[in-house]
């Protein structure tokens, strides 16, 4: 099964943008407040379509985790985790914990950009129980 | 709430048919459909002109056509009053038998037939690589694939980690509800793994997608079942046994991935309770035994949770010490269930709980059969629907 792993759609050229520029954009309801996915066109709460977008601040805590030791295909090579990280302005996205295996559910974490040889800038997450988030405000 | 007791019960479940269940590619979906209809009619001593209904639940694990409304040509069916597709995923295995209760309850039909048929197994494919779950959170084609993030394992593991984590559960508790499984699927004659299985062998069983093991996930087969469902009065089932159908609920919700919703778990298997409890007029406290959906050891936890059995992150003291087993004190997915019997999504919960309500269940019957429950669900544990049976037809 070989699939391709880096797809990018055309739709959502603006948000692989912000990812180009290390920023992970969201979007926030301006009616309602509540801050959604960002793919999301309107709001699941309130059902209005006026939507802002906002950046991504970078701190989260660990939703939860999982460690696969099986490759589904042959992009991956087990084993490696991956995470749901559960965003500070509200809204969950799967990515990685940095440094192997050993996150757990509440840990407060930080994002981290790296730049895949091939398929541009990633993002993942180190986790900063001890020193807690480093905020640049 | 407009929901009421009722005095009678609502439908009855009178007959049961499998088509070949097996590890390999031996036939279409259609095919083996046809091959579980023709044999549930046959079990409840009905002739194909006494069909008026056919209800299908089409699994997501290969294309809609493969089984259609097409399948009327193949068993040549006329006149019928009553049919549909469902493919809300899992939870229809369940759903169907409501949709016909309720059909056959104000005679739009007689006798519906409600048949489940999967090939999760192609002659290129694994079992287990049939259940791609996606978890598209971002909404942005692309973003999970990136993390290698694959499969019904992903999601379900998530779930699993955050509960243990959550509730303080450790891998035994998983353990126990493989176990227990196992020894029901030892008595079951359908059931496929029925290899003893040791707390060690559950421990030592291969991880997936930690802490997701092999022995917390279902056992894919290719095959088909089917029932029948006609009023209380009437219809098949005098030859085999009946069971009736007091209490249907369903509790469905969407997938929020922000804020402060808990998806992974809490459920609304409880609002599906609640309603068919409310139906039948009893409370979970009434239920001797059930088969509750077990694609993976968690959801069989969630399950008794949200069916109230237990409070919630209480799972793991309701199912220590061989409580959900053989001679335990909660009887559960008395067949093996889909993680040792065999997994045919909500079909697997529904024949079982048919013959145990039917008291047809041979070696694994269980003598204290009064009030049963039988649930389904699907998606990310975001569908679910569950029959109260009883085998009485009176109260
Ligand atoms: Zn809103």
């Amino acid at each position: 099964m070989t699939e391709e792993r880096f797809f990018r759609d055309e739709q959502n050229i603006a948000f692989w943008e912000g990812v180009a520029r290390n920023e992970l954009r969201l979007k926030k309801c301006s009616v309602c407040g509540v801050v959604l996915a960002p793919g999301a066109t309107f709001c699941s709460e309130c059902w209005s379509s006026e939507l802002t977008e906002m950046k991504a601040s970078g701190y989260g805590k660990v939703h939860s985790f999982v460690v696969y030791h099986r490759a589904f295909s042959e992009n991956e090579t087990p084993p490696y985790g991956v995470a749901l990280i559960a965003l500070e302005e509200g809204p969950r996205i799967v990515s990685a914990v940095t440094g192997g295996v050993t996150a757990h559910v509440g840990d407060d974490v930080e994002a981290v950009w790296s730049v895949a040889p091939t398929e541009g800038p990633t993002l993942s997450f180190s986790v900063v129980n001890e020193a807690g988030w480093k905020r640049e405000d | 709430m407009t929901s009421k007791r009722v005095d009678k019960p609502i439908a009855k479940i009178c007959g049961l048919g499998f088509a070949e269940l097996s590890r390999e590619y031996l036939k279409s979906q259609k095919a083996l459909a046809c091959d579980a209809i023709i044999a549930a009619v046959a079990d409840a001593g009905l002739q194909k002109s006494d069909v008026d209904g056919v209800v299908i639940n089409r699994s997501d694990t290969n294309p809609s056509d493969d089984l259609p409304l097409r399948l009327f040509d193949d068993l040549g069916f006329r006149d019928l009053t009553f049919g549909n597709v469902l493919a809300s995923q899992a939870a229809c295995g369940v759903q169907m038998i409501q949709y016909a209760a309720m059909a056959v309850a104000n005679g739009m039909a007689e006798n519906v037939v409600c048949v489940f048929a999967d090939t999760p197994i192609l002659p290129k494919r694994r079992g287990g690589d049939a259940y791609a779950i996606d978890l598209a959170l971002t909404n942005i084609p692309g973003w999970e694939r990136q993390y290698g993030l694959y499969g019904a394992v992903g999601a379900y593991g998530f779930a699993m980690r955050r509960y243990m984590e959550l509730f303080g559960v450790g891998a035994e508790t998983f353990g126990e509800v493989a176990l227990a499984a196992r020894q029901w699927a030892r008595r079951s004659p359908l059931a496929f793994q029925t290899k003893p299985m040791s707390m060690d062998d559950y421990l030592n069983s291969k991880l997936i997608a930690d802490p997701l093991r092999m022995f917390d996930c279902a056992f894919p087969v290719n095959g088909a079942g089917a029932v029948i469902v006609s009023a209380p009065e009437g219809g098949g089932g005098e030859r085999n046994g009946a069971a009736f159908i007091w209490g249907m609920g369903q509790g469905h919700r969407g997938y929020l991935a922000y804020s402060d919703y808990e998806n992974e778990t809490d459920t609304p298997a409880r609002v599906a309770g609640k309603k068919a409890y409310r139906m039948a007029g009893i409370s979970a406290r009434d239920i001797d035994h059930a088969q509750i959906y077990d694609a993976f050891t968690v959801t069989t936890l969630l399950g008794l949770e949200g069916y109230g059995f237990c409070e919630r992150g209480e799972g793991k003291d309701f199912v220590a010490d061989g409580a959900l087993a053989p001679g335990g004190r909660f009887p559960v997915n008395t067949g093996g269930g889909q993680l040792s019997g065999y997994y045919l999504q909500g079909m697997t919960q529904v024949s079982e709980g048919y013959l145990q309500a039917a008291n047809r269940a041979g070696d694994r019957q269980i003598g204290n059969n009064g009030w049963s429950l039988v649930t389904a669900q699907g998606g990310r544990m975001d569908y679910h629907a569950c029959l109260v049976l009883s085998p009485e037809k009176v109260r």
